[in-house]
């Protein structure tokens, strides 16, 4: 055992080191925003489960309606880009999905699987048989084993169907005469109406949120059953409900160091660049929990779902399963290929700051890696464009009590530079990235354009752009390059 | 424009916080006044808002007091009750504790303390509170420049100050302390028998120490007040001075003054004027700063003439003869002014100067006598910027030219003198001048005007920008651009450092969006 993880971390440095001598670009995936066969699958999906809503009542024309703004979420997904089709992200989570079904045939031929640009950790089910994972579920887990655990519990959700009920729950209560007869009855009143409603409502509220926090139980219990008839690793179930709280942390809680990342011969580090006072003004807020927050909960807490789920795993018995089933080292490929689609989501929603940040961590882990630092270059540059312009001020976050320390202090970092600052250190930080090694690299050739923008060189622009246009006619920058003129 | 918005602003309740920006819907009830900034020792730490939500009975009713940081964050949303009307006045955030003054718009106002869990931990009402009280709580609620406390100001976690009136034949002054739970500390006020009218306006106040500018005077319309700080030891009230502003050779008006923690001296900035000269009529000289010690006595003072030394300062720094109008026209009103962690002093003015008002001469004509305006105006000029270095020699100069404007006097107005009608314009919101931003250390500090200039050429719409004077070490730059918004009203708030709060309003989406902007630098 001890022989195979030292192989395992030997190749896995092997491989970084190379990348890093090779120096190497990330390829970004192709932002997909079409799919025939995508949108025919929603259709037939959706017709599917709407057959189980009958009558005409408000109650189900409801319903009907909720599936149907489901069906319009998804086509407009996919007209966004904001899924991923045909790269090896969603190959690898269609297999496990694949696995899944396969081992359990009652899932068979009424699910699919996509993957979401989102950033949030998380996966969720639509109800009409979508499962979405996002991509910021998929460098958060340890192994394939902790994926498939999670897309089995999702799959749970679809099985009971706990969406339906719900939905099924809210309409029940909304088309309730005798509730609405009561709510009537107080807005008509005087005094108190605000607390009188929220009588009103309260236990609505309680009722919904207890029946979530069931359902989570009981998809835990069940997606733990779906993965134990899969040649998966049962025991990894448990690992990963007990990962859950940490999705609210950085992935990297670690300040960043700023003067290393940004401190030139040319262009000295300046001390002032990391005054910092806090995430707030105001200071950390003391918050005092009540019982209504317990209540209100549609999850139940991370360690009593992991102490449940134990206490199943221990009164049954289990065939021992393997952690991967796809090559392990896939599984870290897809993980670092996942952060830096996570990057270019944010860097797509045009979130600068998160963006750089972001990169700023990926070049503190893989100090070679050329693709974090151009986009920590273009971040810096497009700050500069977008301020000279004074675009309004939507590409950086602000300090917030609700972001973790390392965050706030880039966000500090970056409110503290001058022009003259961002435009020098996106300049210096692009003359590291390869020196036109990349030169036929459509995002190095962007960046490129993007720098020499803000370092208002338009004989260098000029050209820069004439080359990508050249190139990439159909690129992923192609709009914006064209609309870019420069005089 | 300003109160539209303000009204919207406080009719409405936060539904939507993310990264950047804040979105309010509507609520049950509005009014006026009850948005204003939440302060921690002169520096804006957050906003409020305060609204009706429930009738609670007849008299009471239920409001929301939500509490934003600097960053349009919500970080406290506490529900209180209160007799209807009531008016949220002004807060002051002293690093662990809340103070708000809430005022009934008749004779009783209520100061109400929470901690930083949003639990009430105390209340003290003053009723029958004092007729020039009330006058000056209903003239504060019109004002809206530079976010500053009135009644209210941190004494550092020891609680609160607030600065009241006696109510003497002549009126006086008196400055009431309390704790965190609104508990009475101590009071200090000016001698009953008191033959002038006394009033103490705080400029500083920390946990140890509080200055004040008490300005007495005959009455009311006296042009010619005298000066004088007042030092207070913060812990126990007592008096540690009281020292007129005037020296031997001039009469002084006092500004602002700061204490300088490590030196243990204060540091006064205003103007000075001939000997003997009434204060409110004549122009200034120059401006002055002085150093003294902790028993007010003079270890130090600067004057800076208009006439000589900036004049000088110019002719060295541009090789020109400098500009006549910089020294000579007119006179300038001094908005802000704010020292350096270094220990220079920055300054930020306007220009303006009293003119014959082509408005008010047509208006005449047509009406004949029975016209209510004057022949006469006040007209506002560019914007002036002023750094002293830490030995209070001039460091930088700038004026920044914008768009004059015009503000047509009352009839009988034209007889005023400039520098009090500077004073009555500032009342009145008639310069452009809007507010400054600056960090706890003052390295940076940005000045926000209101150019209502025109665009750029070959597009004719008038339209507002939004300027700004940056300051930062020493060094004075501006930015300038136009009101970046489709919205159907648009206002300019103060925000953190080097930043603008836009409150946009969007009529037909029923939407008001906080956002904050930066200014380049």
């Amino acid at each position: 055992m001890f022989r195979t993880i030292s192989l395992f971390v030997f190749a896995l440095l092997l491989g970084l080191i190379a990348r890093g001598q090779e120096q190497n670009i990330y390829t970004p995936a192709p932002v997909i925003k079409k799919n025939v066969r995508f949108i025919a699958e929603t259709d037939s999906l959706n017709k599917l489960y709407c057959k189980r809503i009958t009558g005409i009542s408000k109650k189900s024309e409801y319903i009907r309606n909720v599936f149907k703004e489901r069906k319009e979420y998804l086509n407009n997904a996919v007209s966004n880009g904001d899924f991923m089709f045909d790269c090896d992200i969603y190959l690898y989570v269609q297999q496990i999905f694949d696995t899944i079904v396969k081992y359990n045939p009652p899932l068979q031929g009424k699910m699919r699987i996509v993957v979401s640009r989102y950033t949030e950790p998380n996966a969720f089910a639509l109800g009409d048989g979508t499962i979405v994972v996002n991509l910021g579920l998929l460098n958060r887990l340890d192994n394939e084993s902790q994926l498939a655990f999670i897309i089995c519990h999702e799959l749970s959700h679809q099985y009971f169907d706990h969406v339906f009920n719900k939905i099924n729950l809210i309409a029940e209560k909304k088309f309730d005469e005798d509730f609405d007869k009561q709510i009537k009855k107080t807005l008509k009143q005087e005094y108190n109406v605000h607390s009188k409603l929220m009588a009103l409502v309260m236990p609505l509220l309680f009722d919904i949120t207890k029946y979530s926090r069931t359902d989570e139980s009981q998809a835990d219990s069940m997606g733990l059953i779906f993965l134990s008839h899969t040649p998966y690793n049962t025991s990894e179930s448990i690992k990963a409900i007990a990962k859950l709280d940490l999705f609210d942390l950085e992935k990297d809680t670690n300040n960043i160091d700023l003067k290393k990342s940004f401190d030139y011969e040319d262009y000295l580090f300046k001390n002032e660049w990391l005054t910092y006072h806090g995430a707030s003004s105001l200071g950390a807020f003391e918050y005092k929990s009540t019982a209504i927050d317990d209540s209100l909960k549609t999850h139940p807490d991370c360690k009593i779902r992991a102490s449940a789920l134990e206490h199943l795993y221990s009164k049954l018995t289990w065939a021992p399963g393997k952690i991967f089933l796809q090559p392990e080292d896939k599984f870290k490929e897809i993980s670092y290929h996942a952060e830096a689609e996570i990057i270019e989501t944010n860097y797509r929603i045009e979130n600068y700051g998160r963006a750089l940040f972001l990169a700023l961590q990926m070049s503190m882990h893989f100090p070679q890696d050329i693709y974090s630092k151009l986009i920590v270059s273009r971040c810096l540059s497009k700050i500069y464009l977008n301020r000279k312009k004074h675009v309004p001020y939507m590409y950086v976050d602000n300090t917030s009590n609700e972001y973790f320390e390392n965050y706030n202090r880039v966000l500090a970092f970056i409110n503290e530079l001058t022009m003259h600052d961002l435009e020098m250190l996106g300049y210096l930080g692009f003359q590291k990235c390869g020196n036109d090694k990349f030169g036929s690299n459509e995002d190095y050739l962007f960046t490129k354009l993007v720098i020499y923008l803000a370092h208002n060189d338009l004989v260098i622009s000029k050209s820069v752009k004439e080359n990508y246009v050249a190139i990439f006619k159909g690129g992923k920058f192609a709009e914006e390059v064209t609309n870019i003129k420069i005089n | 424009m300003k109160k539209i918005i303000k009204l919207l602003l406080i009719a409405c309740m936060v539904t939507n916080v993310n990264a950047q920006t804040t979105s309010f819907t509507d609520v049950d009830k509005i009014n006026l006044n009850n948005f204003g900034y939440i302060l921690d020792n002169g520096t804006l730490s957050g906003y409020y808002t305060f609204y009706q939500y429930d009738k609670i009975d007849r008299h009471t009713r239920a409001y929301w007091l939500p509490i934003l940081d600097n960053n349009l964050k919500m970080v406290k949303k506490v529900s209180i009750e209160r007799p209807k009307n009531s008016i949220l006045m002004e807060s002051v955030f002293n690093g662990s504790n809340f103070a708000f003054v809430f005022w009934d718009r008749r004779d009783e106002l209520e100061l109400i303390t929470y901690d930083k869990t949003g639990t009430l931990t105390g209340s003290h009402k003053t009723e029958d509170l004092a007729k020039i009280e009330k006058q000056f709580l209903g003239a504060s609620l019109g004002t809206e420049d530079d976010p500053r406390n009135i009644t209210v100001f941190s004494l550092g976690q020891n609680g609160f100050l607030r600065q009241t009136f006696l109510k003497n034949d002549k009126t006086g002054y008196l400055l009431e302390a309390y704790d965190n739970s609104a508990k009475p500390l101590w009071n200090i006020g000016s001698d009953p028998n008191s033959k002038f009218m006394e009033i103490a306006s705080v400029i500083y106040s920390s946990d140890k120490y509080i200055l004040a500018n008490v300005d007495k005077a005959k009455g009311m319309t006296s042009n010619d007040p005298e000066f004088s700080l007042l030092a207070v030891d913060a812990t126990n009230g007592k008096k540690i001075f009281d020292v007129p502003a005037n020296d031997a050779t001039h009469d002084k008006a006092i500004t602002t003054a700061f204490f300088d923690e490590d030196k243990k001296e204060i540091i006064m900035v205003g103007e000075y004027y001939v000997k003997g000269s009434k204060i409110l009529k004549t122009k200034s000289i120059g401006m002055y700063v002085e150093r003294m010690d902790m028993t007010g006595k003079e270890l130090y003072v600067k004057k800076l003439s208009w006439n000589l030394d900036l004049k000088k300062f110019i002719q060295e720094t541009s090789g020109t003869s400098g500009s006549d109008k910089e020294e000579s026209e007119g006179s300038t009103f001094f908005h802000k002014i704010v020292r350096t962690k270094d220990g220079g002093i920055i300054a930020i003015g306007e220009k303006y100067k009293k003119s014959v008002s082509g408005w008010g001469v047509a208006s005449a004509l047509l009406n004949g006598t029975h016209s209510s305006t004057s022949v006469m105006s006040i007209k506002v000029d560019d914007m002036v910027a002023v750094v002293l270095d830490p030995s209070f020699n001039l460091a930088e100069y700038k004026l920044v030219e914008k768009q004059k404007s015009e503000v047509t006097l009352p009839q009988n107005y034209g007889y005023i003198s400039t520098v009090k009608l500077g004073y009555i314009i500032k009342m009145w919101g008639g310069f452009d001048y809007s507010f400054s931003t600056f960090d706890k250390d003052a390295n940076r500090m940005v000045a926000t005007y209101i150019d209502y200039g025109k665009m750029e050429e070959g597009d004719k719409k008038k339209h507002a920008y939004v300027g700004n004077i940056i300051i930062k070490d020493k060094v004075i730059t501006t930015d300038k651009f136009p009101l970046p918004t489709d919205a159907t009203k648009v206002l300019a708030l103060p925000a953190k450092p080097g930043d603008i709060l836009f409150v946009e309003y969007y009529r037909k989406k029923k939407t008001i969006n906080m956002r904050l902007e930066k200014v380049n630098f």
